[in-house]
């Protein structure tokens, strides 16, 4: 199965098979095809409970699993036709909403004042780099031309067990091109029995998104990850974070089956072990790399993709340094996300965080701004009081004497 | 936006590019490489549309080194700019369907496969003209797919010397004794204009740089915090110290 076959569909591409070929018939209206496919699909959103890759950031489809696991309940229909709904494997077909939907770039609040530059990615993203591994995170609103399409969709999909991408731009260009991506690098890893870095995922990102360049393709990923093959990490990960592989059911099975294989095939390629080392190491360690459906390509310690990109990083350019501890990253992520969130009207809702270290990615558990908020400004209230009778105290003293 | 600069002297070429990768108003990256080091005497700067540069590039990279291994010496920096120029120019009035020089149709699969064609891989790109509604990629009729990117290529040959070769987006080739692209190059050029001289030693030339670039920093209206200079000689390209503009 060649990219071929995808860029070859008269249709917007499709999930392709993992196991049949993708034939050129296959129309989403085809239910009997579906049938085959359902299997699949069901099977692989039962690999992903909540991780909901295939929720879009544009268009909104109900997934029953989805909804029972999401925090938020809602019965909102999705924008898509009725029937469709029915189907509990429409997330297939990420491609009928985008013919009836006007075209992903959402259009200005208000259309009489200039925008400084083009909304097209209503989203929060970040990924930097530490002596502890990477941070990848994300608020989880998806917007569709004002309208919060979706609040609790997730924006940081995990690609095998040692990188993890964030998504921005069209949520289905995203989910299909990071599942491609996670196709290849797997191909790749039983091929040459050995993971593919992280620098050679982005590139093959790239050089699989160029061809697209013109078209309304929108694909701005941070790929976030750890290269390297020593599977013992030398420091102890300190905080509670949720275990992947075992309770969000990973990736795919690639991911355990990496965990398995790479051990073996570090050996003849490492013959020392590495250490985690006080810069990006050239060898292995931690890495962020931007890619864009436009052609960029940047390596890097530190990005934020995104309408609210800008409020991130100016949080984020002051407070991350290499030598931060875990927790201290964890927290400069959350508040990144919020400032923006706060700010920002195409992002919002929630914030996923992911921590990818040499044993691979955890993600900690998603949660809720808007307590944030509400908690923000209690502090604020509190320290205003506290302020105001430390004054008073100053002056009963002063009197005092 | 971005700004390279090219400054040949007797017996060397000294070349600086800034160092911001820029997405919209946002810098993502303060130290980003613009230079393309085709061999080891030939330097290109590539700076344009997002994508285009890396890719054409790296393109031109790949093949100038792919002559190399089949041939056993290196193209000279004359024959290397005219090559870049050629492939530029093909790619300015390309049509799909009609693929310039010996191209493998099949291309959207070279990454995935070991193949070797023999022939030289050019990589396949949507055209930029509207589509008709769900066509791929392959089914159009006749569009251009150019590549967006403008060019200054330095180097060193035995034979001839030292070269300055200035290449813009629509193909034009000139070999220059100073260039710059860019924005900045409105303020800069007549600054080079005024003060080269065809015999500048290495120290001259970099005093006229960093005049040029002071001169950025007063007027122009984007901040391009630092330069990597690179100089090229009969040793080689050597990197020189980033220079650090102060903002005043």
């Amino acid at each position: 199965m060649a990219l071929q076959d995808v860029c070859g569909l008269q249709n917007p591409p499709l999930f392709p098979q993992w196991s049949a070929p993708l034939l050129r018939s296959f129309m989403p209206e085809d239910s009997t095809h579906l049938s085959g496919g359902g299997i699949h699909g069901e099977a692989f959103s039962a690999r992903l409970p909540g991780r909901g890759s295939l929720s879009p950031l544009e268009f909104y489809m109900p997934i029953a699993e989805y909804l029972t696991k999401s925090p938020i309940n809602f019965g909102q229909s999705s924008l898509s036709s009725a029937p469709t709904c029915l189907l509990n494997i429409d997330h297939l077909h990420p491609s009928l909403p985008s013919i009836s939907l006007p075209p992903p770039t959402p259009c200005p609040i208000s259309p009489s004042v200039p925008l400084p530059f083009t909304l097209s990615h209503g989203t929060t993203t970040l990924g930097f780099a530490f002596q502890g591994g990477v941070i990848a995170a994300a608020d989880t609103r998806s917007s569709c031309s004002g309208l919060v399409a979706c609040p609790a969709s997730p924006k940081v999909l995990p690609i095998h067990s040692h990188l993890v991408g964030t998504t921005s731009g069209t949520s289905a260009d995203c989910a299909l091109w990071k599942r491609i991506l996670a196709r290849e690098l797997r191909l790749y890893q039983l091929r040459h029995r050995r993971r593919l870095s992280t620098g050679g995922a982005a590139k093959l990102l790239s050089h699989m998104l160029h061809p697209f360049k013109g078209t309304e393709l929108c694909v701005a990923a941070t790929l976030c990850g750890w290269d390297g093959d020593d599977e013992n990490d030398k420091q102890p990960i300190t905080d509670k974070y949720e275990n992947p592989p075992t309770n969000q059911t990973a990736a795919s099975d690639s991911s355990s089956q990496s965990a398995g294989t790479a051990p073996a095939a570090s050996q003849p390629l490492v013959a020392t072990t590495q250490q985690v080392v006080q810069s990006l190491s050239k060898i292995c360690g931690p890495r962020v790399i931007y890619v864009c459906s436009d052609g960029l390509r940047l390596k890097g310690g530190l990005f934020s993709v995104g309408s609210g990109s800008p409020y991130a990083y100016s949080i984020l350019d002051s407070s991350v340094y290499w030598g931060m501890s875990v927790q201290e990253a964890t927290a400069v992520a959350r508040e990144a996300v919020f400032r923006a969130t706060y700010r920002d009207a195409y992002s919002g809702n929630n914030v996923d965080l992911y921590h990818v270290t040499a044993k691979g990615w955890r993600r900690r558990e998603r949660e809720n701004l808007k307590e944030e908020y509400y908690r923000e400004k209690e502090r604020e209230r509190k320290r205003v009081a506290e302020r105001k009778s430390e004054k008073k105290d100053v002056k009963c003293d002063d009197r005092d004497v | 936006m971005e700004y390279l600069i090219g400054i040949q002297g007797p017996d060397f070429v000294l070349v600086a590019a800034d160092n911001v990768a820029a997405s919209s108003i946002i810098q993502m990256k303060h130290d980003y490489d613009k230079m393309f080091k085709l061999s080891e005497k030939i330097l290109l700067l590539c700076v344009g549309e997002a994508g285009d540069t890396v890719q054409f590039a790296e393109y031109i990279q790949k093949n100038v080194q792919l002559y190399k291994m089949r041939n056993g010496y290196e193209l000279s920096p004359a024959a290397a700019a005219n090559f870049t120029r050629k492939n530029l120019a093909d790619y300015l009035r390309s049509r799909v369907g009609t693929e310039p020089l010996r191209s493998n149709p099949e291309c959207s699969m070279i990454y995935f496969s070991n193949r070797d064609s023999g022939g030289v891989y050019l990589p396949k790109r949507a055209p930029e003209t509207c589509r008709e509604q769900g066509d791929g990629p392959d089914q159009i009729k006749a569009s251009q797919t150019p590549y967006h990117v403008n060019l200054l290529l330095a180097g060193y040959d035995e034979a001839d010397g030292p070269g300055l070769y200035y290449m813009d987006y629509l193909s034009a080739l000139a070999k220059a004794p100073f260039a710059a692209h860019g924005y900045g190059a409105f303020l800069t050029l007549s600054i080079l204009d005024r003060y080269y001289r065809p015999d500048l030693t290495r120290e001259e030339a970099v005093d006229l740089l960093k005049k040029c670039l002071e001169e950025l920093n007063k007027r122009f209206i984007l901040n391009l915090p630092s330069f990597t200079v690179r100089l090229i000689d009969k040793d080689g390209i050597h990197d020189m110290e980033k220079l650090p503009v102060a903002p005043k």
